[in-house]
């Protein structure tokens, strides 16, 4: 098993999380497969809008441990 | 000294009388610079106490102490003074170019006293300052006016400029001081003062550098800063009338998600603020037809001209304020307009959804004829939306309209009430000052003015973010957008530094951001003490809602000045700012909690449709937390313990 870190909004299986956003996978899960396992927003996922440890990559990246998924999201004020 | 020039210039006006004083490095230890340095100098001279109105006031043009010390996204100025409109503190927050300007004069900020008798213009270059003639200036506008000063006081090297228009000149109480042609320190009055004095411009050209402790170490925090805001970028796929399903996503979610702010930079790199106008109305952040509308009155229409594709097409160049690396401003081109900055999300909502006017481009040329005239934009648009639902419940004759059919979304009556506003002609005597003045003359008009403490708020609705709120009603100068909110603490992740800011944990129910606990206070408070901290260094907003995970503000201040201070530490000289305006308020008679926001914009009573149906809360409640965490009493009056304790 790894840990990763999935960051942003727009998650319907928060549950699958801990309070600080990092959950346990299998090795050789893809960024993809995580989040279609988490039901990240489906635009979100089509559109690429996310990064690994500020990298961009596809949907084909396998997570490494202590990785971290950022989702694009908007800045809500200023 | 490291960060700071050491150094204040004061000028009486009335006397021309220009001297210097040196400010001791404790000072800045206690102060930093910025609005710190604004509020200890004000307080020091008694201006709580002065008129507004009179020649007794001051205006103070200060820089951020991590302006020009090769940090990133802390180039912002500060204009500070007695707020004519509030009777209290005043400050308005600004990007362009005088942050550095001011420092290599030598300054760390330039205090106007007195009036001048005749137009005048301050400038500061390699002969030091002085006083110079202003009547070749003085009724042009803001933008004209700062191009011909250009033109007559730059040498090799370009001079700065800050401006008013006709609105400071006239005496608008919304009046703007304008620099880099059109970015604007809008809120507090602060261009009401400057006319006062009868001080056109402020024009620098210095040469001075700023030193710094560790200059390896501020490249190194800077390239790394840098490096990571280059490179996140918004996938090509992505398209502008995509972005109101984040608007979606948010009002759907009933949970609190763990946040990496700086991926907001992706999406303010290519659109800027008014992204905004469409990614958030479904949200319910984007305040409807005088805040009493909804998301559902809003026309496909509207989304169609707001999408920001579209408004990128205008786009001639991206426009950086000093220092930045995400340049989320924009210069742009239309048919009728040669050039001019790209209005921002508060101004597209303000004279947008808040009119329920349809016709986007209109706004370009309203914003344009306000950056000229130099008055604030969110106090236009507020105040022409009061006056439309004035004039829809027929709270007037007719003939007090003089022929202007003040409907909603009427594009004509928008453009002829700004026009008179601008120019103080007519019916503009009675709406160019703002709400709080127009309630004066129309009677049984308070429930349509959507105020807190005479002022219009930002164009984000605090029944969507409570913290809002909180710091429309709390913060002595009120309604402020900028000071924090449920949203921006969140995305900035203070807990990771800061010992005693509560974490936001992934999966709480966002209905806690509703209720009166001392965990909302002690973030409210954190809010606070950090907004004020970042404007002491002369940060931006958005630098710093993008995470302070991200953006060291901490590590660059200690590498600038050697200084070893923890978070903390530096947490308690943002309290002992933010607690120098509060008492500033206190010693100028004001009572903080006659700031309390009109009872509409905290959902009392609640909208029936739309994505805050249903949502209020105890405002009352949440500001006397808030208060009772700053260590004021719960009607936000300093206790002398905690004035002790800051050294205040
Ligand atoms: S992010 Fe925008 S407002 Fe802030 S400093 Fe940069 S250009 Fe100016």
């Amino acid at each position: 098993m790894i840990r990763v870190r999935v960051l942003g909004m727009g998650i319907k299986r928060l549950d699958a999380l801990d309070e600080d956003g990092y959950i346990e996978i299998n090795e050789g899960t893809t960024v993809k497969q995580l989040l279609t396992t988490l039901q990240v927003n489906a635009l979100v996922r089509w559109g690429r809008m996310y990064v690994v440890n500020y990298e961009k990559v596809d949907g084909q990246y396998k997570l490494k441990d202590h990785d971290v998924i950022s989702l694009i999201i908007p800045i809500a004020g200023g | 000294m490291n960060a700071a020039m050491g150094k204040i210039c004061f000028v009486n006006c009335s006397t021309h009388e220009i001297t210097e004083e040196i400010l001791e490095p404790s000072f800045y230890e206690s102060y930093l610079s910025g609005v710190g340095l604004g509020v200890a100098i004000l307080r020091r001279e008694k201006i709580a106490q002065v008129n507004p109105f009179s020649k007794d006031n001051m205006l103070g043009f200060v820089s951020g102490l991590l302006t020009g010390s090769g940090s990133v996204v802390t180039g912002r100025w500060m204009a500070v003074c007695k707020s004519p409109i509030t009777g209290g503190w005043g400050d308005a927050n600004c990007g362009g170019t005088l942050s550095l300007g001011i420092k290599q004069c030598g300054y760390d900020g330039i205090f106007f006293t007195g009036e001048f008798e005749k137009p005048s213009i301050f400038v500061c270059d390699e002969t030091g300052p002085r006083i110079e003639d202003a009547s070749l200036y003085w009724g042009l506008d803001a933008i004209e006016s700062e191009e011909k000063l250009i033109e007559a006081f730059s040498t090799k090297k370009r001079c700065v400029v800050a401006t008013i228009g006709q609105a400071g000149e006239n005496g608008s109480l919304i009046a703007t001081i304008s620099n880099d042609r059109g970015r604007m320190a809008a809120r507090s009055g602060v261009g009401f003062v400057m006319g006062q004095k009868k001080l056109k411009a402020v024009v620098l050209r210095g040469n001075e550098k700023v030193q710094v402790a560790d200059r390896k170490k501020m490249g190194e925090l800077s390239g790394e800063y840098s490096k990571k805001v280059r490179k996140l970028s918004l996938p090509h796929v992505v398209k502008g009338s995509m972005l109101p399903m984040f608007g979606k996503i948010m009002s759907k979610s009933k949970k609190a998600h763990m946040m990496d702010g700086i991926l907001s930079a992706p999406i303010m790199k290519k659109y800027g603020t008014n992204f905004a106008n469409t990614a958030l109305m479904f949200a319910g952040d984007n305040p409807v037809k005088n805040w009493g509308g909804s998301a559902r009155d809003i026309s496909k229409e509207y989304m169609k001209q707001a999408n920001p594709d579209r408004l990128l097409r205008k786009e001639v160049k991206k426009y950086h304020c000093s220092s930045c690396v995400i340049g989320c401003g924009a210069i742009i081109k239309t048919e009728r307009l040669q050039e001019s900055h790209k209005p921002e999300y508060e101004t597209i909502n303000s004279f947008g959804a808040l009119l329920l006017n349809h016709d986007i481009d209109l706004i370009d040329d309203l914003n344009d004829l306000c950056n000229r005239a130099g008055i604030d934009t969110i106090a236009a648009g507020s105040t022409i939306a009061f006056a439309m639902e004035c004039y829809q419940n027929q709270l007037m004759e007719e003939s007090f309209w003089e022929g202007i059919e003040c409907t909603w979304g009427n594009t004509e009556a928008i453009t002829v009430l700004l026009n008179k506003m601008i120019r103080k002609e007519g019916i503009g005597n009675i709406f160019g000052d703002g709400v709080g003045v127009a309630t004066r003359h129309i009677p049984n008009s308070q429930k349509f003015a959507m105020i807190a403490g005479n002022v219009e708020p930002g164009m984000h609705d605090p029944r969507f973010d409570p913290q809002l709120g909180v710091h429309f009603s709390a913060d002595p100068t009120p309604g402020r957008h900028t000071i924090g909110s449920s949203q921006y603490y969140n995305y900035m992740r203070l807990w990771e530094q800061v010992s005693w800011a509560p974490k936001v944990k992934s999966g709480t129910p966002l209905s806690n951001e509703y209720q009166v606990s001392e965990e909302n206070a002690l973030k409210s408070m954190a809010s606070t003490c950090i907004k004020s901290v970042v404007d002491g260094s002369g940060g931006c907003l958005f630098a710093m809602i993008m995470g302070l995970d991200h953006w060291p503000l901490f590590q660059w201040l200690n590498a600038a000045t050697g200084w070893e201070k923890t978070a903390d530490e530096y947490m308690i000289i943002g309290h002992r700012i933010a607690l120098a305006r509060q008492q500033f308020n206190v010693e100028a008679g004001i009572q903080p909690k006659s700031f309390l926001m009109n009872p509409r914009l905290y959902g009392v009573p609640a909208q029936s449709e739309g994505p805050n149906r249903g949502k209020s809360y105890d405002l009352n409640g949440m500001v006397e937390k808030h208060f009772e965490a700053l260590g004021c009493s719960i009607d936000g009056i300093p206790l002398e313990s905690t004035l002790n304790t800051l050294n205040l």
